[in-house]
């Protein structure tokens, strides 16, 4: 083959072009710089903050170091100008009656940061934090702080800061600022805030090159706590740090601190709108099947409906089958045709709908112009999508928000066809790895199991299955586990040490469970068994969700038995022991909940349950997230209960944050499997929920309006 | 301790196993994002070329896409209006108006769609003039992320044109694009007296780069 058309070089063209030129050899316009971020996970100089943000959405996971202070962190660019932080600390060669046994103090703590002003040409940024907010108050301080980047290469920082960042010569005082605590750690110590001695602090960073970064930052910091109690020798407030940027934005630094020690710091920044394949690497749909136009009003074929309907029905089963879909009912009319699709590969939603039509055109006869697609999950008809075949036929090659102008989603209740296709394959099986963790334990902060797991699923009927997996650890230490906390509650959750030591192997759930449609806009489960570690026990749950409803409304009633602590077949009474006061207590048979969930739009969602937790304490869980078009989310929740803070212990009342990621993202193929983590920092028995498998709002709204209308650019795709 | 250790290494290298095909390991994935290696650049010979015009009478084109080394032969498998869609056994495609391209599928990073219309008239008339032109991507958060173009369009010399089974004498129009919103590209088509084009080198967006494309059968 010979291309005499031949291709003169671009870069001529580029050269050429006035405007074209900056183009063709500058980075894509207008994205934000990812900052350095300092020793406590935000972003800043060494020790001290600054006021820059990272990029919205960006997840930052941090490691910094300063003399014997070790500090892990993640943090969350909440919205463009919002970030909180989540951060593990731990102090070597402290003297205070809650190290461990090697000396080390562990602490964990949580940061706030709001950016009040942008950075413009004139103006610097600026943002004001609250650091370690909520915790037991070692790295508590608050501070002002303003940054401006001045010429190509500097940004310059100065703050004025609170509490442990008033702590080196202060410049004035305003208030009084307690030492003790609220509570018993773990509340918001607002009446420390902006309290107590004020002190400076800034800094330069020199961008010497698209790599390399030096810094040099006056600190506000005296490390009293780490001078007194510790070795911590503090010299100097000048720190000097050089930082090297990695490839995808990680960066490594090193530091000398306070005139006597040295620092490193590393970061690694996700985010979720940048991070994995763009579009996915999966082959791509059928494409449509335009029919020709005299056929379509040839009803000819209706006389023998029911022969077409089995003939169409296997081409569909087979066509689909190679898109890793399925259906599990079909009905053909002479103008429309129904589909029951079942969905186990797509983790989005708008793909399967939009690979279940394509292939719809290429099977149907021609006088059929109206598709609907029922999405089930469970057996469960989740929604109905209707689409005109000549929409499809003319708006292929459109941009996808044409084609979704078009689609009418509607409650599926009453529309679909029977289940008349069975599942297959109704009784499924795998033999893999798994790992667990568990976190936060003073003795060894982080414990890890791998292990191999041998699960099964049988699907009974289409709305009825049963599905477990056991658990045999080959390699790990969790059930090392020994620190046994006392409880004035039933030990609901407290007693997981029990579970830890005992069970391996062990039966993870074994959970028989029915799902369906108990009338329009409703949603039933009922699954009864082994239903997770520590409890078996009976789960029943109904849900009002209205396709186009940014509000659902749930209630859910548990009836619970304690499992055997060798997580086995076995179970015990509800009846606790506390070893250290040598009482018995009670954790009720029922608990449950009312649950209201709201879409805000954007992205935020949030969640209020209130209803009577694991150990028998009644109270609300109110929980705000953010999620994605891709599937990830973060989230933050607190439950709030009739447990006052001492009664339940460290933390005073349960809180944490979650983040999911969606498997895709590693694998670059569609799937429905993602992997959340819950960052908890304390485990108490106060506002304990049972941790049900397949509640019902999630699988519910992945086929309604909002998430198929959020997905839908992946419609042909 | 060994014992375990081999165990644990055995255990890792199970390959998630199965008779679900939906079913994936986390310890599975995580080994796959960490140990997946670059895919080997594909190049297609004359004989193969030869084969396929000689095995199909579909309309056939080359594909080749020089950032990733990658080359194709995709077969014409339907027509919807102007639009022909041709793809390879591994159901990767590419669609084409008039012989432009107008989206991709399954190439990763795919063109999801364009607006290529006034673009499209003034390639195909060989004529000199502006035209817009918004081309469509996902982004990796599954957001359509759309950049419209301005591109100059500029006839040059002719050409001969002897690829496969297509032989004519042709035109090159150049077309040079840009955006507020993204790179800029020069694009070639190599357009006959009847105004298909019958090669070209397209700017398919950020992520594939330019592809170069030959019809061999109309």
């Amino acid at each position: 083959m010979e291309a005499k058309a031949g291709f003169r070089p671009v870069r001529a063209w580029c050269l050429a072009g006035t405007a074209a030129a900056a183009v063709c050899l500058g980075l894509p316009t207008g994205a934000q710089q990812v900052p350095s971020f300092n020793t406590y996970g935000v972003p800043g100089l060494i020790d001290m903050p600054s006021a820059e943000m990272a990029p919205d959405a960006t997840i930052s996971l941090t490691y910094g170091r300063i003399d014997e202070s070790n500090r892990g962190a993640i943090t969350f660019q909440l919205t463009p100008r919002l970030s909180g932080t989540f951060r593990y600390a731990g102090i070597g060669n402290f003297d205070d009656p809650n190290s461990n046994a090697d000396g080390v103090y562990y602490d964990r703590s949580f940061d706030l940061r709001f950016q009040l002003l942008t950075e413009t040409s004139i103006r610097p940024a600026v943002a004001i934090g609250l650091q370690d907010f909520i915790g037991t108050g070692i790295y508590s301080g608050e501070y002002i702080v303003a940054t401006k980047t001045v010429g190509q290469k500097l940004k310059a920082t100065a703050g004025l800061g609170w509490g442990r960042l008033g702590s080196y010569n202060p410049l004035g005082s305003y208030g009084e600022r307690p030492g003790n605590l609220l509570g018993s750690g773990g509340l918001p110590t607002y009446d420390r805030w902006f309290r107590g001695d004020i002190a400076g602090f800034g800094g330069l960073a020199y961008q010497f090159n698209d790599d390399l970064t030096l810094k040099l930052e006056y600190s506000s910091d005296a490390y009293d706590d780490e001078s007194d109690r510790g070795g911590f020798e503090h010299n100097s407030p000048l720190n000097y740090g050089v930082e090297y940027r990695l490839p995808n934005d990680a960066r490594l630094a090193l530091y000398y601190a306070y005139g006597s020690t040295l620092g490193f710091q590393l970061s690694y920044p996700m985010n979720p709108k940048t991070l994995g394949i763009p579009g996915g690497l999966e082959a791509g749909g059928l494409p449509v099947r335009r029919r020709p136009a005299n056929s379509v009003s040839d009803l000819g074929w209706t006389g023998a409906l029911a022969a077409y309907e089995d003939n169409t029905r296997q081409r569909l089963i087979t066509s689909l089958q190679a898109d890793d879909l399925s259906i599990e009912g079909y009905q053909l009319e002479p103008h429309r045709a129904t589909i029951r699709l079942r969905n186990e590969h797509y983790g989005r939603p708008a793909q399967a709908i939009g690979r279940a039509a394509r292939a719809m055109t290429r099977i149907m006869p021609d006088s059929v112009e109206e598709f609907v697609i029922i999405p089930v999950e469970n057996g469960t008809p989740m929604s109905a999508i209707t689409l005109r075949r000549s929409d499809l036929e003319n708006l292929e090659n459109d941009a996808a928000v044409e084609m979704l102008a078009r689609a009418s989603i509607t409650d599926a209740y009453g529309k679909a066809p029977p289940s008349t296709i069975p599942v297959t394959p109704k009784f499924s099986w795998s033999l893999t790895s798994y790992y667990e963790t568990s976190t936060f334990d003073p003795d060894a902060p982080f414990r890890l199991d791998i292990g191999a797991q041998l699960g099964a699923s049988w699907q009974i009927t289409p709305n009825l299955s049963l599905s477990g997996a056991f658990r045999k650890r080959v390699i790990g230490n969790i059930h090392e586990t020994e620190r046994l906390s006392p409880s004035e509650l039933p030990r609901a959750r407290t007693d997981t040490t029990l579970y830890a030591q005992n069970g391996d192997p062990k039966l993870r759930d074994l959970v028989l469970a029915w799902n369906g449609r108990v009338g329009p806009d409703l949603y039933g489960r009922v699954s009864a068994g082994y239903l997770e570690s520590m409890y078996a026990g009976v789960s029943s749950e109904v849900l009002w969700k209205p396709v186009d409803s940014a509000l659902a409304l749930g209630v859910e009633v548990n009836f619970v038995r304690r499992r055997d602590y060798d997580q086995l077949f076995a179970l015990m009474d509800n009846t606790t022991y506390e070893p250290f006061s040598d009482v018995t207590r009670e954790i009720p048979d029922f608990n449950g909940h009312v649950s209201a969930y709201y879409d805000f739009g954007g992205g935020y969602t949030g969640q209020m349950d209130i209803g009577r937790y694991l150990a028998g304490d009644w109270g609300t869980t109110l929980t705000v997230g953010r999620e994605f078009a891709n599937g990830w989310k973060f989230g933050a929740f607190a439950t709030f209960t009739n447990v006052s803070s001492d009664e339940f212990g460290e933390g005073s009342f349960d809180k944490g944050i979650t983040l999911t990621i969606p498997m895709s993202v590693g694998i670059g193929t569609p799937t429905r499997e993602y992997d959340t983590t819950v960052i908890r920092p304390i485990t108490r028995d106060g506002g304990a929920r049972l941790s049900v498998p397949g509640r019902l709002y999630g699988n519910v709204r992945t086929w309604h309006e909002d998430e198929i209308t959020d997905s839908w650019g992946r419609f042909w795709r | 301790m060994i014992r375990r250790i081999a165990l644990l290494a055995a255990l890792v290298g199970l390959a998630a196993c199965s008779n679900d095909p939906e079913y994936k390991s986390p310890i599975d994935v995580t080994s796959a994002v960490l140990f997946k290696g670059k895919s080997a650049p594909s190049q297609i010979t004359p004989q193969q070329i030869v084969a396929t015009l000689s095995t199909t009478p579909l309309p056939v084109i080359f594909l080749s896409l020089p950032d990733r080394e990658t080359q194709a032969l995709l077969l014409r498998i339907e027509q919807n209006g102007p639009y022909a869609t041709y793809a390879n056994k591994a159901r990767q495609s590419v669609v084409l108006r008039d012989g432009m391209i107008t989206g991709t599928r399954g190439l990763s990073g795919d063109l999801m769609s364009t607006d290529q219309g006034p673009l499209l008239d003034l390639v195909r008339a060989r004529r000199t003039g502006t035209a817009s032109y918004i081309q469509r991507w996902l982004t990796p958060e599954d957001v359509t992320r759309v950049v419209t173009y301005s591109c100059g369009v500029e006839p040059d010399q002719p050409v001969d044109v002897a690829l496969g089974l297509v032989k004519a004498q042709a035109t090159e129009v150049i077309a040079a694009c840009e955006s507020p919103d993204g790179p800029a590209f020069v694009d070639y088509y190599v357009v006959d007296g009847s105004g298909e084009i019958l090669a070209s080198r397209q700017w398919l967006g950020p992520n594939i780069g330019y592809a170069v494309l030959h019809r061999l059968r109309k």
